[in-house]
């Protein structure tokens, strides 16, 4: 089906890029960002405050963990 | 800082502690040598490992790119970025939130807010993971039809903190106390959190009650017999007007009341009102850049 275009442009890539920010714009839902319930929390390996590298197993106490993520110590 | 004063309490309980952020190593030590910190900061300076994670907040890019001035950019900049505008230097930097793990690193639940000024305290989570954290302020009263223990989840908080409000409740032996679902005639179990402008009160989930059937009238209700807890989960404000009213303020005080109505197979007594406040010692924002130790 051809669509009429007033502007000339191909209509299929004005509605293509529309729909690609109104994405980017919307996309966020913090429920669905970052591993679920059930999900083993991915690999690292990173160094602390003391130089000392900790990772996925490392933080784990006897019972689990809680990993706790921060914007910034900085502003 | 909220976690420091909890951190025994964690390894206490069998469980691990690390914090995840995009600062350099640098800032990290600063941080942990001004404020005490014991716990594992870990830098994941360049965001590669909070990426990994799907963590890293995209919006700060946006605010600096083509897109800046569509009004939906904007209105995610002010939910997940800051209030007063984005600055560069945001880039790269995480979702705020907790996952909590099992033994094996598996998530067990997981705790992120929209508005980037709110987050959960620990001891917040840790109630609603079912622990008992230490009370804090503890209230007790006794009436004829119960025994109450009232306690907030902290001794401190900070603007954006979801806390929560605790009442420990044990009816007295042969005591039931309505419970939400009861007929109108009875008053059922509630508290009323007096109206503040800095608190978002949350709907109170109640635990499950049980069925007490009183021949006489021949009816049904939900009650509570045995001892329970009602978590009364609430945020103090993070914007901006709540930071100017409190500024200057060093505790926050909410008031509030338990009504509730209780009776056993002889006397249905009438409805009862305990009065209940909750003071928490309060922490201001802290805006200052740390001095970086190499």
């Amino acid at each position: 089906m051809r669509i009429p275009s007033t502007t000339g442009l191909p209509i299929a890539l004005v509605l293509g890029a529309t729909a690609a920010f109104g994405a980017q714009a919307e996309r966020i839902d913090i429920s669905r960002r970052g591993p679920s319930v059930g999900e083993a929390i991915p690999e690292f390996s990173l160094r602390d405050q003391n130089g000392e590298t900790w990772t996925q197993d490392s933080i784990l106490g006897p019972d689990g963990a809680m990993l706790v993520f921060v914007r910034s110590a900085d502003w | 800082m909220e976690l420091q004063r909890n951190a025994a309490d964690l390894e206490g309980r069998g469980l691990g502690l690390a914090v995840i952020s995009y600062d350099a190593a640098d800032v990290l030590r600063g941080f942990a040598r001004e404020r005490g910190i014991t716990y594992p900061l870990l830098s994941d300076a360049g965001s590669e490992v909070i990426e990994r994670f799907g963590l890293r907040n995209p919006v700060p890019e946006w605010a600096f790119g083509d897109n800046a001035g569509d009004p939906r950019v904007q209105e995610a900049i002010a939910t997940y970025v800051s209030v007063v505008g984005p600055s560069e230097r945001m880039i790269g930097m995480a979702f705020p939130g907790t996952l909590v793990l099992d033994s094996s690193g598996v998530v067990v639940d997981r705790h992120f807010e929209d508005p980037y000024t709110e987050r959960n305290t620990i001891s917040s989570v840790l109630l609603r993971m079912g622990g008992n954290t230490e009370p804090v302020q503890a209230v007790e009263v006794s009436t004829l039809q119960l025994e109450l223990r009232a306690y907030s989840s902290d001794r401190e908080l900070a603007p954006g903190h979801r806390f929560a409000l605790v009442l420990d409740i044990a009816p007295n032996p042969g005591m039931h106390i309505y419970a939400p679902g009861a007929s109108d005639v009875y008053t059922t179990i509630h508290l009323e959190v007096e109206d503040s402008p800095y608190l978002r009160v949350l709907p109170m989930e109640f635990p499950e009650s049980t069925h007490y059937y009183f021949e006489p009238f021949d009816e049904t209700q939900p009650v509570y017999e045995e001892p329970f807890r009602l978590i009364q989960e609430a945020y103090l404000d993070g914007g901006l007007e709540t930071q100017r009213m409190l500024a200057g303020e060093d505790s926050v005080t909410i008031n509030g009341a338990l009504r509730y109505q209780a009776c056993d197979e002889n006397i249905c007594y009438l409805p009862s009102t305990i009065p209940l406040a909750w003071t928490m010692g309060l922490t201001p924002l802290d805006f200052e850049p740390v001095a970086p130790i190499p």
